[in-house]
């Protein structure tokens, strides 16, 4: 659909489900104007019932044959969960903390509850932002045409002159990403930061990861990390790939150990205490092949040989992580651009699909 | 009172009655303008009682499905229904008052998945002799209309929107301010009571004419029903005071009240189910996957019967257009270099062959025995009419 497709992977071993990535999306863009429910980027626990709550089973993207899934609407209230007060006041006088209003759900409720039983139990981070699907399922949904893809690096966007509020978006998407403003009567999701990204910037998310797992580039530039990660070591996969969409958010999957203990507490050999079946329900059919190629170079580099792959997920440096623009020159003149200028989409890339850029000059 | 007006003519015609086509379709698809010095500016204003009472069938929309699981479910059991209309004329305005049954007073109170309560009129932006009525779902290409909607909102509130379509997704907000409305719930008779009262002559439309043809939706927020998910009447027309009606544009109107219009729907419904289910469906009814060709099952309460002939004969003059083709993926084919599926031949009703103009997938049957035409035109006109029942009660303000 778009000419270019830019992408961001996750390296899911290095998340420490610290929510910097949630507290930087949320202060930029949803602390406001109806937006205060949401959340673009959230972190959740994996395995568990994730934000919107279950929404692994609310329908959306596409089916076998390749015809549209019918979807639900999450609910503010008891899907996403909202906010509540504290007696804050009350306590300097003494009183017990306690919560003002019934507790029914939060947005990260189960955290860190995961699955198994002490000492095999097991848990970890999955940090979720729009996928900005190849083929997505919100934009299939839009009864409207008020979704589209941005031809220069497939953002997906919903156009607010043109969405009525219908709510069909929000069904369509497998991964609930798309969120309905009832301030503005309008639908809202994560843009991947677009003004930043216009300005060579990565999204805040991936600029302020602590854990340093984010990874953005285009899928078409094969000097870039993404592209390495996703094409040449096929170490980063989709969420879900089975809802038909093409996510272009990618995951390297977390590594099943430490091995599980037996009824002594003593290590059981190559046990999996994160099973792979359920990583396998999460990223599909590569996963294993994925997991292999991840401990091979591991080992590798634990020998004292060089290991390209690893080098890149110990991610030394942003400037190597963030492939965003072409060329610095290119940056300078978005910089130049009279501010007006600004809200129109970025120049066209002069590379398209196969072809790729060859300058080794990173833009941060 | 026009109570069930199809069956009614339907009725007269098989009884060869002697009135003229004009007359029957006046008498079922018209709807009485009544006059008065000035418009009653409110929907509880006494002055409505003057109007008569006109009783339109709707149905649910279900030529599309959209992708909504809680909408849907509720669609499972649809419920053909009925919307009261008064209209009062001034010599300067024009005023619709429109009233219809809810068991529920549905506002939207600022939940993700709260639906408000609303109502909608349609009319072409051109009208009269020559012209077709645009497709009923907001228009086509070649036939655009003026809707104006109000929808319940949380503390009593009202939002109005005013648009512009040319056919699904087409809707385009317009500033026609001239429009004023009002909607209130009457919690006595559980009904509600929406208003739409405008210049006869505005700007950039004018109703000043003897026949004015109009359009009527609702949407109930307890079936999570907005957009798409609706019910619908068919095109009626407003019979203007005062004015005489261009008999040329009534008697294109008229088609399939005149005898020999409208043929035998046994015959036709053993050529429906042997020819046009081969891609439509009507409910359950049908030999192809849904959504290849516009759904059935309510299309004789939503359509005349010069729109259903024509869209036997001359599809590509009567299209139906695409909703969104990017809902069914084409697997078969390769995808593009960032993993994008083309998009299906489900749900493209119309393409674009190369002339500039959209044309229908369908064949055309243009030289079928015009017999035979007529006979699947009787059928189509019976699927989804709503069964006989009393008229509202409570119709009088």
């Amino acid at each position: 659909m778009s000419k270019r497709q830019i992408a961001m992977v996750m390296d899911l071993n290095k998340c420490i489900g610290c929510q910097t990535c949630t507290v930087s999306c949320k202060t930029q863009w949803t602390n406001r104007n109806g937006r205060e429910y949401m959340y673009w980027n959230n972190v959740e626990t994996k395995p568990g019932p994730g934000y919107p709550k279950q929404w692994e089973t609310m329908g959306g993207g596409f089916d076998e044959q390749g015809n549209l899934r019918e979807g639900v609407v999450p609910s503010r209230t008891s899907d996403y969960g909202t906010p509540w007060d504290y007696n804050l006041e009350d306590i300097k006088s003494g009183e017990l903390l306690e919560a003002q209003q019934p507790l029914k759900v939060g947005p990260n409720w189960d955290e860190d509850q995961g699955a198994g039983d002490f000492p095999n139990s097991y848990a970890f981070y999955l940090p979720r932002i729009c996928n900005h699907c190849s083929s997505p399922g919100c934009l299939a949904a839009c009864p409207r045409g008020a979704i589209f893809k941005r031809d220069q690096d497939g953002i997906v966007l919903i156009d607010h002159e043109r969405c009525e509020g219908l709510r069909y978006c929000i069904a369509g998407c497998p991964y609930k990403k798309v969120y309905f403003n009832p301030k503005l009567y309008k639908s809202e999701k994560c843009i991947f930061c677009f003004p930043r990204i216009e300005k060579g910037l990565p999204p805040a998310c991936a600029q302020q990861c602590v854990g340093r797992i984010r990874f953005v580039g285009y899928l078409d530039d094969v000097e870039g990390q993404v592209h390495k990660l996703v094409y040449k070591y096929k170490v980063a996969l989709p969420l879900h790939p089975e809802m038909g969409t093409q996510p272009n958010v990618y995951y390297v999957p977390p590594l099943p150990g430490p091995p599980k203990f037996d009824a002594n507490g003593k290590p059981i050999p190559n046990s999996e205490r994160i099973p792979i079946n359920y990583l396998e329900s999460l990223f599909g059919e590569g996963t294993r092949e994925a997991l292999k190629v991840v401990e091979a170079e591991k080992e590798k580099r634990k020998n004292g040989q060089p290991s390209e792959l690893m080098d890149i997920l110990i991610a030394y440096k942003h400037a190597d992580m963030f492939r965003i623009s072409d060329t610095p020159q290119q940056l300078l003149q978005i910089e130049k651009r009279p501010k007006a200028a600004m809200a129109s989409p970025a120049p066209k890339k002069a590379a398209t699909t196969t072809t790729t850029t060859t300058t080794t000059t990173p833009t941060r | 009172m026009k109570m069930h007006s199809t069956l009614l003519a339907l009725a007269i015609h098989a009884g060869a009655a002697a009135s003229p086509a004009t007359d029957r379709f006046l008498a079922a698809d018209g709807i009485v303008v009544g006059s008065a010095p000035a418009v009653p500016a409110t929907v509880d204003d006494a002055g409505w009682a003057s109007a008569m009472a006109t009783s339109v069938v709707v149905a649910p929309q279900s030529t599309v499905t959209l992708n909504d699981k809680g909408a849907n479910a509720f669609r499972q059991s649809p419920a053909p229904g009925n919307v009261v209309v008064r209209a009062i004329a001034s010599p300067t305005e024009l005023g619709v008052l429109l009233e219809w049954d809810d068991a529920t007073e549905n506002r939207f109170v600022g939940e993700t998945d709260s639906y408000g309560d609303s109502a909608a009129i349609e009319m072409p932006v051109a009208f009269g002799a020559g012209q077709r009525l645009p497709y009923i779902g907001m228009g086509d290409a070649g036939s655009h209309v003026v809707v104006h909607m109000v929808r319940a909102m949380d503390q009593g509130k009202v939002t109005t929107r005013h648009a512009v379509a040319a056919g699904f997704g087409s809707l385009t907000a317009a500033p026609l301010g001239w429009m004023k409305t009002g909607m209130a719930w009457q919690p006595k008779t559980k009904r509600w009571r929406a208003l739409f009262v405008r210049p006869l002559k505005a700007p950039e439309h004018s109703v000043d004419a003897a026949i004015v043809p109009i359009a009527f939706a609702l949407w109930d927020g307890a079936r999570d029903q907005r957009g798409g998910n609706k019910v619908l009447s068919a095109w009626h027309v407003l019979r203007l005071p005062g004015r005489a009606p261009d008999a040329t544009y009534v008697a294109e109107l008229a088609f399939g009240y005149g005898d020999g219009d409208v043929g035998d729907a046994a015959r036709g419904q053993a050529m429906v189910e042997a020819i046009c289910l081969s891609c439509h469906r009507i409910g359950a009814k049908g030999y192809s996957p849904p959504d290849l060709a516009p759904e059935l099952t309510n299309v004789g309460v939503l359509s005349s019967y010069s729109y259903l002939r024509d869209s036997v004969m001359t599809p590509s003059a009567a299209l139906v257009p695409n909703l969104n083709v990017n809902r069914h993926q084409d697997r078969t084919k390769p995808k593009d270099d960032n993993g994008a599926h083309a998009h299906g031949s489900l749900g493209a009703f119309a393409v674009n062959d190369g002339s500039g103009t959209a044309q229908s997938v369908m064949p055309g049957f243009g030289a079928m025995p015009k017999e035979q035409v007529a006979d699947i035109v009787a059928y189509l006109k019976t699927l989804g009419r709503a069964p006989s029942s009393p008229p509202s009660p409570g119709a009088t303000p």
